[in-house]
């Protein structure tokens, strides 16, 4: 995500990329006026670790009768559309931009979302399988990306057994499915890597236990607020160091 | 110019985003301020510090990351033998245990109904003026999840102190059955492998077993040996399809209580067939029955009365008990009569909460043994231990009512004589008889006193026995309206248990103190505290200890040892004592370090020799017997018994069993027939129900229903039922049913095509729900040796409840 090499864009890039500069530094002064206020209204509501996920299928537990089969749609796939137009992926997406703050800030809001800590196993905002944990690995071994909903890449090796860490975000039986009030407040994500100089490349903020392949954030699959602008580089390791401490390498 | 000032740019904006994204936490606000960079990885102000998982027996490490004085996060250590830095969900959330908002955080009693806050003063002289008045007539009740210098103090607090065997763990409900069958075939408690058996196994056995759900993190140790190209058969021999069934090659599907049948049909087979391993036979192995009257010792038989035993466990005969097909009897003799595969057993509630738990294990203990599949990597009868410290806690430590450290017993004068002796207590002062076991314990303590009640004061520790016992109308709620009988609950939250407690006591829990765990392959663990406990919470060692001080400035005798000087005198390095039953004055010497060296003597008597506290400071945990090399260094044991590991076996002799029960060396391979079980279903009770657990709760759900990220994946207990059963009732997929058995009625919803899949006839209800208490169902007979309960099966029956109009059954409103 360094940006030591001028665009090479055509002529034209470069009052387009003046005029985003301006609305970069715009949103920055914003931002950092915002950050710095004594009683801030942040941008986004501040993320707690319990906040109810709003995105509760509406559809009974139970078997649907064969009237309902046709207007109502459940399960990990309700979302999509069957709408070709919708499925195709934007080209642009395929020219990475470095990300912006707010891109950014969004992604790291989502990511807390499901999350009770940073480095916490994401909890699963879909229905699963109960029994066949192996099925997850189905459409998150590669990832997969259907119309806006993304699969994410599994981010560390395939272990077998998904469901060990990975529970749903909402269960199988809500009857009682409150919940309960808690005083934890988890370690939030970090602002980024440390650069020895500007125009560094960034280490790495956060441990690789367990997110052994950058790509599954950082690829072009990625939230556009992680996505790397260079995704032809594969050795990602080679430019950004990890934390020992992070790491737990010799302590 | 431009590259710097973009990245300026970027940066600044980044800053700003981390700071709107977490105020109130210091991470990224300085740097906002300043617009430098954001904060180096690692100098976020979080501290690490590594700690074994509050939760199961398996002994994770976890590395606690506290900021603020609050634990906020959570990694798997690395370093970690058992775990290698990964986790399961319990593990990674096991922070959260610490903050759900009803924390326990002021002493309360009773007063006309209603718990009302009094001081630990008050607290402390209500508990010691009741022990005082009556100190046989009180009891404690003790958990392993008692770290070992809280178990060892109430141990010693108890049989050396007051003179008082009636101290039980809730490990008597978990794994008490392992326990007599370790003593009935080796002569000493605990599995002789260890995890390490699970990389080298080229077969393992899951007896009545869901390690994917109970154990996490050794099954995929087990499993993700496959995702590097290993081959590794798993079979499942269970009652229900599980999580691990998935994993199986081969599913054996037997009627519940017939696994007896099934190791016999084994044995049956390696005999008939002359597949068994003479020779180890010859050297190691002698032969056993039961004797009448039934002890645990039994009677010698010869191996001839032993083959005699079997001859009827032909595998058609097993196949018309236990529903195994005989041609899954015979592969499974097939793979024990091959001595160049490796198998280890694996086995936990299912073998153990049974009422011929005993005889399960020490068969399979037997079918192992027979066949020479032991004492190699890979080749080992291994049961697991549900809480973090059973076996730290409760079968090392002894707070069982008939044990002593060490694995000493009261009935015997050395042991006693023993224990007396490190305590330098007075010739006579721990009594010869066990005192009540868990069972008989709760029976007196809500039977009346007139009628034989003879427990009038409990004190419980870290469990909940008011949700995890058997047949709660019985054995717990018995005590309502008894005005006489006293309930004192050291807890963290509000709990089944604190409902009915006269007394509560708000406890520090976990890295809220210091602790020390043995996990089930014989690990011992150490922590530090890490942050404080909230409000007035205290440590629970420190409970036990300020009570024995109010006993002792009584002038309870008990609390002195034979020179006078009182039974937890702590001193710090000058040799001064340090008065630690004052709570400000707790943390100034380790209290920990010092219970630890005075016990570890103890763990010399059956080499299960423990090393200095500070070696367990330094390591991720360390397998006993620890012990020290002529260079000083202390090494651990992995395999037990086995020459090539044990420095206890002598030389030469390959395999030595050097506490066998016959003191030759021998291990005991018993004869133990089926017999049926206490309870099965019939024409008004037709269902066999079954209890257990899932992977989101752990045991009573006290800390892990308290966890938003847990409680929201698995809300609510459920029944899950056979498809077939519930069309034949009428009930559908999250139907409120009525679930029934002799002892009580419970209301829950039907969960079919679930997480499990019970076979037709056959229910299960997970018991981690307070709202949802499946123990008031359950049955409280119990093995003859181990005094364990069967919480495995019972005859219930299921009937749906009427529907509420219009609204989807199983739905919130």
């Amino acid at each position: 995500m360094s940006h030591t090499a001028p665009p090479t864009g055509p002529p034209g890039g470069r009052s387009l990329l003046e005029v985003g500069l301006t609305v970069v530094i715009g949103i920055a002064f914003a931002g950092y006026l915002v950050g710095t206020r004594a009683a801030p209204t942040p941008a986004l509501t501040p993320v707690t670790p319990f906040a109810l996920a709003e995105a509760v299928v509406d559809a009974p537990d139970r078997a649907l009768t064969w009237g309902e089969l046709g207007s109502v749609r459940r399960g990990p796939n309700q979302g999509p559309s069957s709408d070709l137009a919708a499925l195709a992926i934007p080209r642009s997406d395929r020219t990475p931009a470095p990300p912006g703050p707010e891109e950014r800030l969004a992604a790291l809001s989502s990511r807390a979302e499901r999350r009770a800590y940073d480095g916490a196993p994401p909890t699963v905002p879909h229905a699963i399988d109960q029994v066949r944990a192996g099925y997850c690995l189905s459409c998150h071994a590669e990832g997969m990306r259907l119309g806006d909903r993304v699969a994410r890449r599994i981010s560390h090796p395939p272990y077998a057994q998904c469901t060990q860490c990975h529970v749903a975000s909402e269960g199988p039986l809500r009857a009682a499915g409150i919940a309960p009030p808690s005083t934890f407040a988890g370690l939030r994500g970090h602002a980024g890597g440390e650069r020895a100089w500007p125009g560094a490349p960034p280490t790495i903020p956060h441990t690789t236990l367990m997110r052994e392949d950058c790509a599954s954030c950082h690829g072009p699959a990625g939230p556009v607020g992680l996505r790397t602008s260079h995704p032809e580089r594969g050795s990602c390791t080679q430019c950004h160091a990890p934390s020992a401490v992070l790491d737990q390498r010799g302590g | 110019m431009s590259m710097d000032r973009r990245s300026f740019i970027r940066r600044s904006a980044m800053a700003a985003a981390a700071a709107a994204l977490a105020p109130g936490l210091d991470l990224g606000a300085a740097s906002a301020a300043s617009g430098a960079a954001g904060p180096a990885p690692g100098a976020t102000g979080v501290k690490w510090d590594k700690a074994p998982c509050r939760f199961c027996g398996t002994g994770c490490h976890v590395q606690v990351g506290v900021e603020g004085g609050r634990v906020v996060a959570i990694a798997g250590d690395r370093q970690a033998e058992v775990n290698r830095g990964l986790l399961c969900v319990k593990g990674y959330h096991v922070g959260l245990a610490l903050y759900g908002e009803d924390r326990l955080t002021r002493p309360m009693l009773r007063k006309n109904g209603r718990l009302e806050p009094i001081s630990w003063d008050e607290a402390l002289d209500t508990i010691a003026g009741r022990i005082m008045a009556a100190p046989e007539r009180f009891a404690f009740y003790g958990s392993g999840q008692w770290t070992i210098p809280e178990g060892y103090a109430a141990n010693k607090f108890m049989k050396g102190g007051l003179g008082n065997n009636h101290i039980d763990p809730n490990a008597r409900l978990c794994m008490a059955s392992a326990v007599t069958g370790f003593l009935a075939t080796y002569g000493v408690d605990e599995p002789a492998g260890c995890y390490d058996d699970l990389d080298a196994a080229d077969v393992v056995i899951l007896w009545g077993n869901n390690p994917a759900e109970m154990h996490p993190v050794l099954f995929s140790r087990l499993i993700d040996r496959r995702a590097r190209g290993e081959s590794v058969r798993i079979i499942d021999i269970g009652t229900r399809r599980t999580r691990s069934t998935e994993h199986a090659q081969h599913y054996l599907e037997f009627r519940p209580q017939t696994d007896l049948a099934i190791a016999n049909g084994i044995a049956h087979l390696l005999v008939q067939r002359g597949t068994y391993d003479a020779d180890f036979v010859a050297k190691h192995l002698a032969f056993r029955a039961d004797s009448e009257p039934a002890t645990n010792a039994g009677k010698a038989i010869t191996f001839e009365e032993f083959k005699a035993s079997l001859a009827p466990y032909t595998p058609e005969h097993v196949e018309a008990v236990s529903g195994v097909k005989a041609a899954d009897i015979r592969m499974l003799a097939d793979l024990f009569g091959d001595r160049s595969l490796r198998i280890t057993s694996l086995w936990c509630m299912g073998m153990n909460q049974h009422t011929r738990g005993t005889a399960i294990n020490t068969l399979v203990h037997g079918v192992h043994l027979l066949s020479g599949h032991f004492g190699r990597p890979g080749d080992a009868p291994t049961s697991l231990t549900g809480q973090p410290s059973a076996c730290g806690t409760v079968r090392e430590v002894g707070t069982l009512a008939h044990a002593l450290p060490g694995g000493l017993v009261v009935t015997d004068q050395a042991g006693r004589d023993k224990a007396e002796k490190l305590w330098n207590l007075p010739p006579g002062r721990i009594q010869p008889k066990p005192g009540h076991h868990t069972v008989e314990m709760w029976k007196r303590f809500c039977t009346p006193t007139a009628d034989g009640g003879d427990i009038a004061t409990l004190w419980v520790q870290v469990t909940n026995p008011g949700q995890t016992l058997p047949n709660l109308h019985a054995l717990f709620r018995g005590k309502e309206g008894l005005a006489d009988k006293f309930l004192i609950v050291s807890d963290v939250y509000p709990t089944a248990t604190t409902a009915l407690a006269d007394l509560v006591l708000p406890s520090a829990m976990w890295v809220e103190k210091n602790g020390m765990y043995g996990n089930s392959e014989r690990r011992t663990q150490q922590w530090f505290k890490m942050v404080d406990p909230p409000g007035e919470a205290r440590d629970d060692c420190w409970q036990t200890i300020a009570v024995a001080r109010r006993l002792h400035d009584l002038g309870h005798p008990g609390m002195k040892d034979k020179d006078g000087k009182f039974i937890f005198s702590i001193p710090d390095a000058t040799g001064a004592e340090v008065p630690v039953w004052q709570w400000e004055r707790y943390y100034d010497v380790n209290v920990d370090r010092h219970l630890f060296e005075e016990y570890r003597p103890f763990t010399r008597f059956k080499h299960k020799d423990l090393a200095p506290y500070d070696e367990y400071v330094a390591a991720r945990g360390l397998r006993w017997p620890v012990v020290q090399q002529p260079d000083g260094r202390w090494r651990e044991t992995m395999f037990r018994f086995s020459e090539f590991d044990d420095g206890y076996v002598a030389r030469g002799k390959g395999i030595d069993f050097y506490h066998s029960p016959t003191k030759d060396g021998r291990a005991q391979v018993w004869a133990r027939p089926y017999e049926p079980p206490p309870e099965s279903p019939d024409a008004d009770y037709p269902f066999w129900l079954c209890t257990g657990r899932v992977v989101e709760h752990w045991h009573s759900g006290t800390m892990t229903m308290r966890i938003p990220q847990l409680r929201r994946a698995m809300p609510s207990a459920y029944v899950e039922m056979h498809p077939e059963d519930a069309r034949a009732l009428g009930i559908g997929n999250g139907d409120e049913v009525s679930v029934s058995t002799r002892r009580g009625e419970l209301s829950l919803p039907a969960w079919i095509g679930g997480r499990g899949a019970p076979p037709r006839g056959s229910l299960f209800i997970p018991f981690f729900d307070e709202t949802r208490l499946v123990n008031l169902l359950t049955l409280d007979a119990h093995d003859p040796f181990s005094k364990q309960p069967d919480y495995k099966k019972c005859a219930a029956r299921v009937a749906p409840r009427p529907r509420r109009a219009a609204t989807a059954p199983g739905r919130s409103e």
